[in-house]
């Protein structure tokens, strides 16, 4: 069976260059500012990828801009957004009909569980104010991996399963067709 | 080639899922059930093309090998391209279920056009078969870009910027891709004949 071989072949290629046609983005608070990082499956950075930001509530475009050569946008939370304790949809559109979503919840940008953190520690020699950019930087510093292999994991690429997963799909497809069809032979 | 879920406007995921309904519904009926495993493995053929990535300038493109499909099954080639594409979207994400429709008018109608008008030449001489591979290779890419810009067009006008990108980046793929249709025919006319339904 030729065509087998071909199935094959194309088996034997694909984890050498085995990526998808899908925009993955993840983005992060740290602080007063959000990043995006946005990409193509397999590490390919996306270059000047159109980001909106929405609110998720009401659907009102927040925010708009472009994305660097690595593929990242970074925008400060204007303070309306703060106020509003908006959940924001974000979307980083690649052209060519590609586009992917991440969302950011209030909860992640209001910083009033640090706040009262901080005011707890009262009589310290360090400012309420100087410990929460303390915590804050440790924070973002730690869990920025933590976060991002967590993206990672959300957006795996097709493994090996996957791919068996969909063959063997087809090939039973065409057997159940097969059977159906083979069930009342039509007529000599 | 895969457009995701979420940017194009209702209309058109409408008519796109009634012209692939229509097209699959088609090949269907004029599906051969002998040859069904043939449909099958060209099918799963496809379902893994999409993953063979050639690495080009800032973006990334993929083989399909829907000329390759058309030249083959003909109108058969409909059903393989939709079925294949709605397991890739159930295990790679590429589309959406939503899109489906559009994606498969968009990949599927020129892999049939182009079989369906270069078949005949399968028949004839070495030369004319392998020209027969390389133009359904380039052309139902080329198609398909077309098609998918338009789409993208009837949805929103301000994608006719990105039409012209989208028919430029493909450039490369539809070479590409003429070239192994090409080799693929002419290795099948070489060695499995009876596959393309010729006599050799």
């Amino acid at each position: 069976m030729l065509l087998r071989i071909v199935v094959f072949l194309f088996l034997l290629l694909f984890p050498l260059q085995a990526h998808g046609h899908k925009i993955h983005v993840f983005a992060w608070v740290s602080g007063d500012t959000i990043t995006v990082e946005s990409g193509f499956t397999g590490n390919h950075p996306l270059v000047n990828g159109s980001v909106t930001v929405i609110n998720k509530e009401n659907g009102e475009l927040l925010l708009r801009g472009t994305g660097d050569k690595r593929g990242i946008f970074t925008f400060s939370i204007p303070p309306e957004i703060k106020q509003k304790k908006a959940d924001l949809v974000i979307t980083v559109a690649g052209g060519e009909g590609h586009q992917s979503q991440w969302t950011i919840l209030a909860d992640e940008y209001q910083q009033s569980q640090i706040d009262s953190l901080a005011s707890t520690s009262q009589g310290s020699s360090i400012s309420n104010h100087e410990l929460k950019r303390i915590i804050e930087e440790v924070l973002t510093k730690e869990l920025a991996p933590i976060k991002r292999s967590l993206a990672k994991a959300e957006d795996s690429k097709p493994d090996f399963r996957d791919i068996m997963g969909g063959i063997g799909y087809l090939l039973g497809l065409a057997g159940l067709v097969a059977w159906l069809k083979n069930r009342h032979p039509a007529a000599p | 080639m895969h457009i995701s879920e979420g940017i194009l406007s209702t209309p058109v995921l409408i008519g796109g899922a009634v012209l692939t309904v229509t097209g699959t519904a088609i090949g269907l009926k004029k599906l051969d059930y002998d040859r069904i495993m043939t449909v099958s493995l060209l099918s799963a053929t496809f379902f893994v093309a999409s993953l063979i990535h050639v690495p080009l300038g800032p973006g990334s493109v993929h083989l399909l090998l829907g000329g390759l499909l058309g030249l083959i099954l003909g109108w058969g080639a409909f059903p393989a391209i939709v079925v294949a594409l709605a397991l890739q979207t159930l295990f790679f994400q590429f589309g959406g279920m939503v899109v489906l429709g559009v994606n498969g008018i968009v990949i599927a109608g020129p892999a049939v056009l182009c079989g369906l008008f270069l078949r005949p030449q399968l028949a004839k001489d070495k030369n004319q078969r392998m020209t027969a591979g390389f133009t359904a290779g380039f052309c139902s890419i080329f198609l398909s870009a077309l098609l998918m810009a338009a789409f993208l067009y009837l949805s929103d006008p301000g994608f006719v910027k990105i039409a012209g990108l989208i028919l430029f980046s493909h450039l490369p793929v539809m070479i590409i891709e003429g070239l192994i249709t090409m080799f693929i025919i002419n290795f099948l006319a070489k060695v499995q004949p009876e596959i393309l339904s010729i006599k050799n």
